[in-house]
Order: structure tokens, then sequence, then C-alpha cells
């Protein structure tokens, strides 16, 4: 066994560190504060070949495969969870859709534009009817000549205001609906008939805006169907089993930092004559993180190995969303119990950290659903079949 | 234009501990850096266009601030590790970069960090440019060629100075003066796979003899420089007090 990052990784790791505390720390802060994304970072990103990370280079991506996109949600969450709940939305689960299951010809429409930032792409799954139960989705996609006519709205979209293109998931035979009568379409913003909604004002993640879409019969060529007719159901949830790996990893850049801040504060805050650190109470704190952050750090990797060496993940990408998303929430909590008063001030990141996390144990899929995922994937083992 | 720019890889500073009390500096970790002002110099060369090439001695650390430089834009790189280089003083590195420049045919320009992060001597590049009897210019800010003359915006005392110069010339680029370009991430994915992206040769590569690699420098031991006392409080008539005291000194 060897449990190593290649020299390629490394390399990644060191440039996008220096990249994130350079640029994207001191506009952190101004992000949460506005609500804007911010142009001039994204578009830096862009040059970067950020935007491209796990795609291969055929299409204009990096070519850095399952781990190098977990190394850049980790970076990028450990300084700025909104840009890198941009990112999640626009790679993850947007492109990722289309890359999975796309055509050639659509792929070479679209990915390159995507792979440079030039494009942003959105995942447009959630509607006001469905959002747990996402075979209850009610958009209409009816064929007209060569093309289709979607009709109806998507809800809580991540990059809705600013996504150009939106992998869509729309009904094509509503007597199947789900199983084998939804499919996915890549839809333009520019297109007749397409508008997002003003931006949700959220608890966290204020510069990564989230929007209902409207699709007010949008006419879509049947080139754009991403993957089979009938089958969307399917690509889509292929996209969020793989999306949760780099959820996991963006969730373990949030708790990587809780446990650096902790750690820190915990060396220079003296109480009772000397600094906390000699405290047993803070230093089981500390432990509990780092054994936390150990965890995870080793489960994200692993499956984004399986990933890559085309393996089984579907559990433990479960396991890493899962793990993650309450790994983080409790180690920022612990993190600003240990900075006391500091902990919830607006102009320190923790409170802003703690605020962030939260969405994680709610979207790409609940904790309740990837508790089912995981449950289901082991019971399957034991020949028992539960359905949703 | 031909540009070579040396690099260095040097210790990261965040993995030391420097213990005065103790007389010792304890590595922590033991991490390398791209040495800060040889980043400026290399993103100074690649501003100014042409073809860079890139040179280091050393192993590991150094093969990967050349592959760093390579992923920012230099066409080539080339590592010396030679065990015979470990102990080179400056008079040694001279010897070994001026016949590496012969070997490649010149340069145009040689550019290189202004400051080092370890021992700080900075003779590399004023003794190599000596060696090869071209202009040298130190502390330069800003650089610009045209016509086959070189323009340099150098710090001068607290100010600057615009110097001139024909090529071929020798530059030490001050650190903090330009603001260095990320490596796009396909550069590095791209040139950490390439197993021939640097090449290297060694001092025999280069036909130096024993001569020219026996330092001259030898190192018996370090120690702190001594502890500065504190300077002392003037009140009052402090013009009086100054002058009366730069007369009994």
């Amino acid at each position: 066994m060897e449990f190593t990052f290649t020299p390629q990784h490394l390399a990644l790791r060191r440039m996008l560190r220096e990249f994130c505390e350079e640029e994207l720390r001191p506009r952190a802060k101004q992000l949460d504060r506005t609500g804007q994304p911010d142009r001039e970072v994204l578009r830096l990103m862009g040059e970067l070949g950020l935007f491209g990370v796990p795609f291969s280079q055929k299409y204009g991506g990096m070519g850095a495969g399952e781990v190098g996109y977990c190394i850049l949600m980790e970076e990028l969450n450990r300084v700025c969870p909104s840009t890198a709940t941009i990112i999640g939305a626009h790679i993850g689960i947007g492109a990722m859709s289309l890359y999975l299951d796309g055509a050639e010809a659509l792929k070479q429409k679209y990915l390159p534009d995507i792979c440079a930032g030039r494009k942003i792409a959105a995942f447009g799954l959630t509607e006001p009817n469905a959002g747990s139960d996402a075979a209850g989705i009610q958009l209409r996609a009816t064929p007209e000549g060569d093309s289709y006519m979607l009709d109806g709205q998507k809800m809580w979209i991540t990059n809705g205001p600013i996504a150009d293109v939106v992998m869509t998931l729309a009904v094509t035979d509503p007597a199947l609906g789900a199983r084998g009568g939804a499919t996915v379409f890549a839809v333009e913003a520019q297109w007749d008939g397409f508008s997002a909604g003003k931006p949700e004002k959220k608890m966290g993640l204020h510069g990564s805006p989230t929007s209902l879409l409207n699709f007010d019969n949008v006419r879509v060529p049947k080139e754009n169907v991403v993957g089979k007719l009938g089958l969307g159901f399917v690509t889509f949830m292929k996209t969020l089993d793989i999306g949760r790996v780099s959820l996991g990893a963006a969730t373990l850049g949030g708790a990587q930092v809780a446990l650096e801040a902790a750690l820190r504060w915990a060396k220079v805050r003296s109480q009772f004559g000397r600094s906390i650190a000699h405290m047993q109470s803070i230093q089981f704190m500390l432990a509990d993180m780092a054994a936390d952050v150990e965890a995870l750090r080793s489960l994200v990797y692993r499956t984004a190995w399986l990933v890559d060496n085309g393996q089984p993940f579907i559990r433990e990408a479960g396991m890493c969303k899962l793990l993650g998303s309450e790994i983080a929430s409790r180690c920022i909590d612990r993190a600003l119990q240990i900075h006391g008063a500091l902990g919830l001030s607006r102009d320190f990141h923790l409170e802003r950290g703690w605020r962030d996390a939260r969405i994680a144990e709610i979207f790409e899929g609940t904790n309740e659903v990837q508790r089912i995922v995981i449950a289901s994937e082991l019971l399957q083992e034991v020949g028992v079949r539960i359905r949703p | 234009m031909n540009i070579v720019v040396i690099l260095r890889a040097v210790k990261d500073p965040a993995g030391l501990t420097v213990n005065r009390k103790a007389q010792k500096v304890f590595v922590n970790r033991e991490q390398y850096l791209f040495n800060p002002s040889d980043r400026n110099a290399l993103e100074a060369g690649l501003r100014l266009g042409g073809r860079v090439t890139v040179v280091a001695l050393g192993g590991a650390p150094a093969e990967q601030v050349l592959r760093d430089a390579r992923a920012m834009g230099a066409a080539q790189a080339i590592r010396l590790p030679d065990a015979a280089l470990q102990r080179a003083d400056a008079g040694v590195l001279t010897a070994v970069f001026s016949r590496l420049l012969d070997r490649l045919g010149g340069a145009d320009l040689v550019l290189a960090g202004a400051e080092c992060l370890d021992a700080d001597l900075a003779q590399v590049a004023p003794r190599l440019a000596q060696a090869l009897q071209r202009p040298f210019i130190g502390q330069a800010h800003q650089l610009s060629v045209t016509e086959g003359t070189l323009s340099v915006v150098a710090a001068h005392g607290r100010g600057f100075r615009r110097l001139e110069a024909d090529l071929p010339a020798v530059v030490a680029v001050a650190v903090d003066s330009n603001k260095p370009r990320y490596a796009p991430g396909q550069n590095l994915i791209n040139i950490f796979t390439d197993p021939a992206a640097v090449e290297t040769l060694t001092a025999a590569d280069l036909e130096l003899g024993e001569a020219e690699l026996t330092p001259v420098v030898e190192l018996r031991g370090e120690a702190f420089p001594p502890e500065r006392e504190p300077g002392k409080r003037l009140d009052g008539d402090v013009v009086g007090q100054l002058v009366d005291l730069i007369r009994r000194a």
C-alpha cells in the first residue's frame, strides 16, 4: 500500500495554497459582506485552470483527476467557502454531468469554455416540490420539431444568477417519471424564456449566489440533450455520487482551518497565568479535532483514489459527505468555543466559517439521504433491497 | 534574447525556531522554498520575453524549484546535483556558472535574486559579472531592453536611479520588485509528470578541475551576532545632548 501524493499533486497544492492565501483570503470577508462574487478573482482562477481541474486536457481541463480536484476544494474551502461553493457547483456537479455522460460533440461545444472559466455551469435538480425526493420533479420538456420546449421551475440553484449554462433535469415522459422519463438538458442562460430569480438571503455562503430559475417555454435544441433520452435521473444520481467526494474534501478544508486557528489561539491566549494550551479541557478538544480531521483526510483522499482508479466508491462517497459535513461543523464549533467571545466576532473568520459550514449537512443530498445511500449499499451486500 | 536565471532552494524559515539562549537554530520541519528574490528574478526574465533557462545546484529541493520555474514559463531547466559542489563557495559557484554559460552558448542576460534567505552573501552575481567581463547591476526593480541596451531602475540609497548597460550583462533582481506569476495548473501537472523536464549536469560534464572545485572559504563554526544594547532615550535639550554625546564618542 502506498498512500502518498504524487509530485504533481504536491505542486498543485503548493500553488493553490499560495493563491488562496494571497488572492482569496483578503477578499473572503468582503465576499461575505457584500454577497457579490468577485469577477476579478474568478477570471484569475480561470487563467490558472481552476475551473476544469478534474477534466481531461483534451477538453482544456487540468487533467489532475479527482485527487487534484479534492485538493482544490480543500484549499479553497480552507480560505473562502463561498468561492469553493461556486467552483463545486460549476465543476463537481454542473460540468461533471456533461463530462460523465454527454455526447462528444456536446462536450466539445461547452467543456473548453467551462474549463477556462469563460462559461460558468450550474446543476438544476431541486424544484419547489422536489428536494430529497428528486424523482418528484415537474419541470416539463415537450418535443417540438428538432427541439424541446422546457417549462417549469428550479429552486435553490447554486450559481443560478451567474451561470451561463445550466444542466437541467426535466420530465420528457410523465408516464415513466424519473425511471426512464427524465432527461438532462444543457440550457444556456441567454436563451429566451430563461431567467434567474434574485439571490436568496442565506445564513452562510453569502458570496455564492443561489436562486430559483424560471423556464418559460425555453427552446432547447435536441443536440443539447446530455446523455441518453429518458436516462437523465441516472446521470444526475451518478453525478451526485462523485460530487460527494469533493464536497467531503471541501468540508475537510473547513475543519482543517478551524484546527489550525484553535492551535494558534491556544498557544497565545493566556489565562490563570499560563497559555490555555496547558489546560486539559483545551487539549482534549484539540486532540478530538485533530483525530476527526485526520480520519476525514484519510477517507476523502482514499475515496478520490478509488474514483481515479475506476473502483466502486458510492458508499465511501456518501461517507465523505456525511462525516465531512458533521466533522467540519463540530470542529469549527469547538474552535469557536476555544476562542471564547472572539469566536463570535464578525471581524474574525470563525463566525463566518461557522455559518458557512452548516449547509454542507443539507445540500447535495441531506445527511439523512446520505445515511440511506450508505445503508442501502450495506444492505444490498446481504441481499436486502431498499426502495426510497 | 537568451536569458539565464540562477535559482536556489532555501530552507523555509517557517520550519525553524531560533533559540538565542541555547545558541541554536532548531529545524522543526525541513521544508524548502523557492528563494523569494530568485522568483522575482525569474518573473523579470519572463516579462522581458525571450528564451529563459533556469539553473540550480542541489538535490530534490532544487529539482522542485526548477520544475516550478518551468511551469511558470521557463523553456529549459538544468540542475547540478553534484556532491562535489555541496560545499561550494562563491568562488566555486562563479567558476561553475561561467563554464555552464559557455556550454549553453552564452546568454544575453544573466539574472539572479539580489538576496538569499540563507547566508545572504550576495556574491555570486557580481563575481560572475567580473569573471565574464560584463556589466553588473544590483537591486534591480524594473528591467527593459531596447536594441541591445538594458535599462534598469535600481534601488540607490533611499531612492532609485535609472542605469543603462550594454548586453550581455548580469543583473541581481530585488526582492518584492514584481509580483511573480502563479504557474497555471495544467503546466504544473504536465511538467511534474515529465521525467525530462529538468536536465542534469555534473562537474565532470562541465570539465571543471580540482582547483576550480576547491572552496577557499571553510566553515569553522556558527555563532549568533552579539545582542545589541538597548538604546537610550533622550529628553529635554535633545540636540545639545546629542552633540555632546557625539563629541565624546
